[in-house]
């Protein structure tokens, strides 16, 4: 079965219809990119998958192994598995990082009818899965992504990421703001997570991403539809000819 | 000592004079009404209170407690633990000239001054000397069970200087309404912590009044959490008398249905040097108000005076009201003051994070209400009191939730 399948996909935001009919289907251990210009439904799609409020769904589903996730709040798809890297991840003054991080973990254990992990357990968890990350104590101690710099927060995502060890991880621009040495930094920390028990769908805008990431498949969205699928090489086809180029040929 | 316990007859003539005079300011103008500028937002003209009376003595011999805590009940004290030796305690009956001489500290032309004197029972006087030793919180602990009277209990507190004392101050019962006064005094050098809890019943009232004189180099850090009754006003009254004290004034509402919960506070630096800083956080759920007024004055003397003032609401719901007139009078001109005041809701981006983890929606809401009120519990420098705070600020952001989550979906 499918981890995930997005059958014939419309939302809308208001009254304006971003994504006009979306099919993908995605295995486990696969790693799809999305790309697609300013403007395509990127991360639209990226919210309606995760269950942003706001965000509505007028035709076609979201299956995750084989079962409707619409109904479902977002909440309730992050613990079957579910992880959205944001491409502005928040900052939550006053929100412990050590007791945010904890919630999370505890919440999706408790789902998966595991023991809680406490206090002093989930501090020596942390602190290994961050270190590989090049993520600090003083990071771990402050409150959620306040003060931290774009590449500090977008590894503290990945360290999310890593500790809640989702099915189904969705990165949203998780490149954009990174420099070269950050980039590289993310992408090691990312490709560690793929394996047999996870997809990934990484929207980019950019092919320099996937230089690092490197996907199984290309999707090419425009105008809320994907137009063009294929492998790797389809990404260094935008690069070169950009995305007019593609769309016109589709 | 003789206390008016004894002689309940006894007046001192200047006392009863004060209280006649507070009942036919009442009498003429009334409880104060919206048209009232210092309680436009909170007017007691229809609250009723004209039917209520100052409630009797209790039966209650004064019993002794383990603890270094003081139980008042009705207004009146009725438990007295074990002090420390630098803490002495008197009681003083209305004929008694040191009570005149404090009385005559309450703000003039005052309806809380006027309320507290009317109903005018006794007062407890506490005086603190310095110490070398650290002295254990002194709780005092304010209850009533005459739910048609009203209570009017008097705290005095003469700090010596370089004198410390914590004070934790729990307001629980129903006595239809609760008047309380403290008033302190605080030395040079001196320190006083004074941590406010009121969660009376919910068919109740209080209008708490606090006035702190603060001398030279003293410094006061005051918290309060206001939880309980319907309709709640804590009022503060600072003056800095002399060179470089310093205030921190902290305080949290939570209001759910039916409630309204009133912070009021007046900072007067007539000094040179002071610093005073105000922290005020409010959350609102159904249909509760919350008020917080804010008077700042910097006299023409009192230079490089550094006074903050930021006042925050946050509404649970769209039936809630939030008000807030913070005022600065200054009358130096080498000065740093602000104020500010906000009135939000909990943010969309910031919940649809905290639950794209996993977070159940009841719990990341309890915890952005939790990190909203962290300015204003971070101020509270005793740890003890801090984790007490905070263990009911969680449990009432917990029961909050359930009607919030319902409500929103």
């Amino acid at each position: 079965m499918a981890l995930l399948e997005i059958r014939d996909l419309h939302a809308r935001i208001g009254d304006a219809e971003i994504l006009h009919g979306i099919n993908l289907t995605m295995d486990r251990g696969e790693v799809h990119a999305i790309m697609g210009p300013n403007g395509s439904g990127k991360s639209t799609l990226s919210y309606v998958l995760s269950g942003r409020d706001g965000y509505e769904v007028t035709q076609g589903d979201i299956l995750m192994d084989g079962e409707s996730v619409l109904e479902m709040e977002a909440d309730e798809r992050a613990r079957l598995g579910m992880f959205l890297a944001f491409q502005y991840p928040v900052e939550l003054p006053g929100v412990s990082g050590m007791a945010f991080l904890r919630a999370a973990v505890n919440a999706r254990r408790k789902e998966q009818g595991l023991d809680e992990v406490d206090q002093l357990g989930f501090v020596k968890l942390a602190r290994s899965v961050a270190k590989n990350l090049g993520v600090g104590d003083e990071m771990l101690k402050r409150a959620v992504n306040v003060g931290f710099s774009g590449g500090e927060k977008k590894r503290y995502e990945i360290l999310q990421m890593a500790l809640l060890e989702p099915s189904l991880a969705v990165l949203d621009e998780t490149d954009s703001g990174l420099d070269v040495d950050a980039l590289k930094i993310v992408s090691d920390g990312v490709n560690a997570q793929r394996g047999d028990n996870c997809g990934m769908l990484v929207i980019t805008h950019y092919q320099r991403l996937l230089d690092h990431i490197v996907p199984d498949y290309v999707h090419i969205l425009a105008g809320g539809q994907i137009v063009k699928t294929g492998d790797k090489t389809l990404a260094l086809e935008v690069e070169k000819n950009g995305y007019a180029g593609i769309h016109n040929a589709a | 000592m003789q206390v008016s316990t004894m002689q309940p007859e006894l007046a001192h003539p200047d006392i009863d004079q004060l209280a006649g005079d507070a009942h036919s300011a009442v009498a003429q103008t009334g409880w104060p009404s919206s048209k009232h500028e210092a309680w436009k937002f909170t007017p007691l003209d229809k609250s009723g209170f004209d039917s209520l009376a100052p409630a009797s003595r209790p039966a209650d011999t004064l019993s002794t407690a383990q603890t270094q805590s003081l139980t008042f009940k009705d207004g009146y004290l009725v438990s007295a633990g074990t002090m420390d030796k630098a803490i002495s305690l008197r009681q003083l009956g209305r004929d008694d000239v040191t009570l005149l001489n404090w009385l005559k500290l309450l703000p003039k032309d005052h309806h809380l001054s006027y309320l507290s004197l009317g109903g005018l029972g006794e007062a407890v006087l506490l005086e603190v000397e310095a110490s070398e030793n650290e002295i254990p919180p002194l709780t005092l602990h304010f209850t009533g069970e005459q739910a048609s009277a009203s209570a009017h209990p008097v705290v005095l507190v003469q700090m010596a200087d370089g004198a410390r004392l914590t004070l934790i101050e729990e307001h629980v019962g129903s006595n239809a309404l609760s008047a309380p006064v403290l008033m302190a005094d605080v030395g040079a050098s001196a320190s006083l912590h004074v941590a406010k809890y009121q969660d009376q019943a919910r068919s109740t009232s209080h209008l708490g009044l606090s006035v702190l004189k603060l001398g030279e180099q003293a410094k006061v850090n005051g918290f309060t959490l206001s939880k309980g009754s319907k309709l709640a006003r804590m009022e503060s009254h600072v003056e800095f008398m002399a060179d470089d004290a310093e205030l921190v004034l902290s305080a949290i509402y939570l209001g759910a249905s039916g409630q309204h919960h009133d912070i009021t506070t007046v900072v007067q630096h007539e000094v040179p040097n002071c610093q005073s800083n105000q922290v005020i956080r409010g959350v609102l759920n159904d249909d509760a108000h919350g008020v917080f007024q804010g008077k700042v004055r910097v006299a023409p003397d009192a230079q490089k005076t550094d006074g903050q003032q930021m006042s925050r609401a946050l509404l649970l719901s769209r039936d809630a009201v939030a008000d807030a007139k913070p005022e600065l009078e200054i009358f130096a001109d080498d000065v740093v003051c602000a104020h500010g005041a906000t009135v939000g809701e909990l943010d969309e981006t910031l919940l649809f994070y905290l639950k794209s983890r996993g977070i159940p929606k009841a719990q990341a809401q309890a915890m952005l209400i939790k990190a909203f009120l962290g300015d204003a519990l971070e101020q509270i420098d005793d740890d003890a009191i801090a984790s007490f705070m905070n263990q009911i600020i969680d449990d009432w952001a917990e029961q909050n939730n359930d009607a919030l989550v319902m409500g929103n979906s």
